[in-house]
């Protein structure tokens, strides 16, 4: 981890975000689909994008979650061995374990250098326009997208509906594939507008708050989030040696006072802040 | 089980035998994955990946 740790701290952070989004979506031929597929990406990319070489984690989770109350249903029908291994089946095991794996080792990292749209967020920020500070304290916001939107929605009706108002998804599948393929146009309804109003809405938001998607929307996110007081990777400050000029919350790309908590579940582990401590009180641990 | 400041140290199998809390959490990660595995989930998840997905125009 030490050795990851360094590797990272002397590495231009934008140069992997741009190798992850290439990496992510290269697969130029539709048939056949790409086999990786049924590896979760390890950043938010929508796999239904023409170039998408791996599957999205949260559409996945909601794949598997929208199966569970019919599975349930039959099972109680008909209750048996096979049954209840097709409901247990129906648990998204595999994609949340994939996820608690890369928590468990580097905590939210995938979202500060690997999810193409955190690197978006992080182009889009540096253009011009006024600025506002928002707490992360607000962040709980994203674990009720993803109680609702990717769990028990999904879970009731059946249906991924996080899927269906993600400004990512609009913004990757969505619009090149109304482009490209004249078939796909005369499906558009009015959900289709509401989804390109929310990716209006979160593009112009991140103009104005750093990564507003990451912290108060993004359910994987919420997801990463969960394991950054546990990783291997961890922060830590020097309290004695801080002397609180806030270059680090200058530099952090989810706004953090990092000398109060640099395990905050906000933090994307893009060690910024350790590169640019002026009394390297922040350190990796 | 209890806390010591950041770190969750797991009693496991046997006494004498301590996890870290990120230690805990990849074991049961990759039992996850691995069921997951077992289960043909892995081929589940390619399924629905390669499916023409409309929900990305907010149908399907």
């Amino acid at each position: 981890m030490r050795v990851l740790a360094n590797a990272l701290l002397h590495t231009r952070r934008w140069i992997v975000q741009l190798l992850a989004v290439v990496g992510f979506n290269f697969w130029v031929l539709p048939d056949p689909p790409s086999p990786l597929k049924s590896i979760p990406c390890l950043g938010l990319n929508c796999y239904a994008c023409p170039l998408a070489a791996y599957a999205c984690p949260i559409g996945s989770t909601q794949f598997f979650i929208g199966q569970l109350l019919p599975a349930t249903r039959a099972g109680l029908a008909d209750p048996s061995l096979a049954m209840l291994l097709e409901i247990v089946n129906k648990a998204p095991f595999y994609v949340l374990g994939v996820v608690g794996v890369v928590g468990a080792l580097v905590g939210r990292a995938a979202c500060g250098w690997l999810c193409p749209f955190g690197f978006l967020q992080d182009l889009v920020y540096k253009l011009p326009g006024p600025k506002l500070h928002l707490s992360n304290r607000w962040g709980w916001t994203r674990f009720v997208v993803l109680a609702l939107l990717v769990g028990l929605i999904p879970f009731l009706v059946g249906e991924p509906w996080f899927c269906k108002l993600c400004p990512v998804g609009a913004l990757e599948a969505g619009i090149p594939l109304v482009i490209l393929d004249p078939g796909i146009r005369y499906l558009v309804d009015l959900l289709f507008a509401i989804k390109l109003v929310i990716l209006a809405g979160t593009i112009l938001s991140v103009v104005l708050v750093k990564r507003a998607f990451c912290r108060f929307i993004c359910p994987l996110g919420a997801l990463y989030s969960l394991t950054n007081r546990f990783s291997a990777l961890k922060l830590t400050v020097d309290q004695a040696a801080c002397i609180r000029c806030d270059r680090c919350r200058e530099v952090c790309p989810t706004d953090m006072l990092v000398y109060e908590n640099p395990n905050d579940m906000a933090c994307v582990r893009c060690l910024e802040c350790v590169r640019v401590c002026p009394t390297t009180a922040i350190a990796v641990e | 089980m209890h806390w010591d400041s950041l770190t969750l140290h797991v009693l496991l199998f046997q006494e004498g035998v301590m996890l870290k809390s990120y230690q805990a959490l990849l074991l049961l990660s990759l039992a996850a994955v691995l069921g997951g595995m077992l289960l043909a989930q892995p081929f589940q998840v390619w399924i629905n990946a390669t499916l023409l997905c409309l929900s990305c125009i907010g149908i399907g």
